[in-house]
């Protein structure tokens, strides 16, 4: 259910005592009676909108702000909020959604609020290099993160609420819709040209693929996007890239080697031809290692261009936390991986 | 690195102040991370971008062009105006990049490809760009960011 709340009544979303106060307010006028917030913290964790656990009315609960000024702004609740509500008790771990609203609002900002799920979030980067997950943990966590991946893919969203998301429908124009979006990303985050961008551009547009259907796409679907407690995935979170498109482009996106390092194991959980094979199994949908690796290279071009949008939101957004300028440092990083990418996908 | 360094100091100076010395109990240790904004702010104003590996970049940049453009039969870069400061030399560089990017679009294109030779020396050009600036940056401590601490070896 969305609320609506006057902009000037807007608190700084990282004022943590402002912001208790501002969630004691909605949660009041939803409730109709007076809800106390306890326990409020902020978590380290995601790079994009500004999380806080907090109790109410006897529940665990997060409240998720897409800032102004946060890397992917403007951000909007709304997408995330209908897929989240379409997709529950459909096979994908989802934590359940309660309330949100596009902002401005109490806020300043589109927010989400959402059941808290028990379960850490692996991450990809490890001390040495190694693998993130012992053996068999290994093993258990890739079934379920595939069942998820599939269960997403099947999922009959134009029936759903979710139908109700923006982006096309056209088999032949998803991957061209995304190198558009992320073009336009790029121009609008950097002055900078960057040529090797420009030069996967043209090889993207060159070869973009034909998707064999359209089905819900995650967007970030990887290690780090998933919360697991003793051997099994409880949540699969950050849906804000969700949207229509081309399945293999998840599938790319978890091959990306920002996600494996040195591993074997994309995303530390499966080799590539596993990937393929199991999500044959599961899906009955074919999956053709060139399309992969195309997807492959475009998720690192978006990634690359992320890295942009951090390194903007820093120097021009007043988004004063120190990653995105880590994030922007590694740009030339990201370039050789993505020639890297493009050469193997040719 | 893609920010600038006024911004990267004032950045460094705004977290330490917020998200660091109002959580620092210890207060030896909060003094010295005022210490740590006190000297930002005195040294700020005397920072910026080395010269040389700046100006490096430009030589590269300016040798693939004339390459490509004697290739092309395109007219050469006019001489270079001397760069007073890092300020003009990443203004010089970022221009370069342009006129080069304008270059790839134009000979990886559909419609009017370039000749292989200049596909070859813009390809060769991107790579060693690439990593020279690679040998700049160090891995990221994104694990112990995240983590809120340093490894435990």
């Amino acid at each position: 259910m969305t609320v609506h709340h006057p902009p000037d009544r807007a608190v700084d979303p990282y004022d943590t005592a402002a912001v208790r106060t501002a969630l004691e307010r909605v949660l009041t006028d939803r409730a109709g009676y007076p809800v106390a917030v306890t326990h409020l913290r902020r978590f380290t964790v995601g790079f994009s909108w500004i999380t806080y656990g907090f109790a109410a009315a006897g529940r665990a609960l997060v409240l998720r702000i897409g800032p102004a000024n946060g890397v992917f702004a403007p951000y909007r609740a709304t997408p995330e909020a209908l897929v989240l509500r379409s997709l529950a008790g459909h096979g994908i771990p989802v934590p359940v959604v309660h309330l949100w609203d596009e902002g401005p609002g109490p806020f300043g900002a589109p927010f989400l609020v959402v059941d808290l799920v028990q379960g850490q979030a692996p991450i990809p980067w490890t001390a040495d290099g190694g693998p993130a997950f012992a053996e068999p943990e290994r093993e258990i966590l890739a079934d379920q993160f595939l069942q998820a991946l599939a269960a997403l893919h099947e999922f009959d969203w134009q029936a759903s609420e979710a139908g109700a998301l923006d982006g096309t429908r056209d088999a032949t124009r998803t991957a061209v819709a995304q190198i558009d979006a992320w073009e336009n990303r790029m121009g609008e985050w950097s002055a900078r040209r960057f040529p090797m961008l420009d030069w996967a551009i043209a090889w993207f547009r060159s070869t973009a693929p034909v998707a064999q259907r359209i089905s819900l796409v995650h967007g970030d679907f990887r290690i780090g996007n998933f919360l697991e407690r003793d051997g099994r995935i409880t949540a699969i979170l950050d849906w804000e890239l969700v949207h229509p498109g081309d399945p293999m482009e998840d599938l790319g996106w978890i091959c990306l080697q920002a996600w494996r390092g040195r591993s074997p194991h994309m995303c530390h959980l499966l080799t590539r031809e596993d990937l393929a094979d199991r999500y044959e199994a599961l899906t009955g949908y074919h999956v053709d290692p060139k399309a992969l690796a195309w997807w492959e290279a475009f998720g690192t071009f978006k990634l690359a261009v992320m890295h942009l949008g951090a390194a903007h939101c820093y120097e021009a957004r007043g988004f004063n936390d120190t990653r995105m300028a880590g994030m922007g440092a590694q740009i030339p990083r990201l370039l050789l991986q993505l020639e890297a990418a493009v050469e193997r996908a040719s | 690195m893609n920010n600038s360094l006024d911004r990267l100091v004032a950045g460094i100076i705004a977290t330490l102040r917020t998200e660091v010395i109002a959580h620092v109990d210890n207060p030896y240790a909060r003094g010295q991370a005022i210490g740590v904004v006190d000297l930002l702010n005195n040294i700020g104003a005397h920072l910026e971008w080395r010269h040389a590996p700046l100006q490096d970049a430009i030589a590269r940049r300016r040798a693939c062009i004339d390459t490509v453009h004697g290739l092309m039969d395109l007219p050469a870069l006019p001489d270079p105006v001397p760069p007073a400061s890092a300020e003009d030399l990443l203004a010089e560089r970022d221009r370069l990049d342009s006129i080069i990017s304008a270059l790839v679009r134009q000979v990886f294109g559909p419609d009017t490809p370039g000749p292989d030779a200049a596909r070859a020396v813009l390809r060769r050009h991107m790579h060693d760009d690439a990593e020279i600036e690679m040998r700049q940056v160090k891995k990221p401590l994104f694990a112990e960011i995240a983590r809120g601490g340093a490894e435990k070896t």
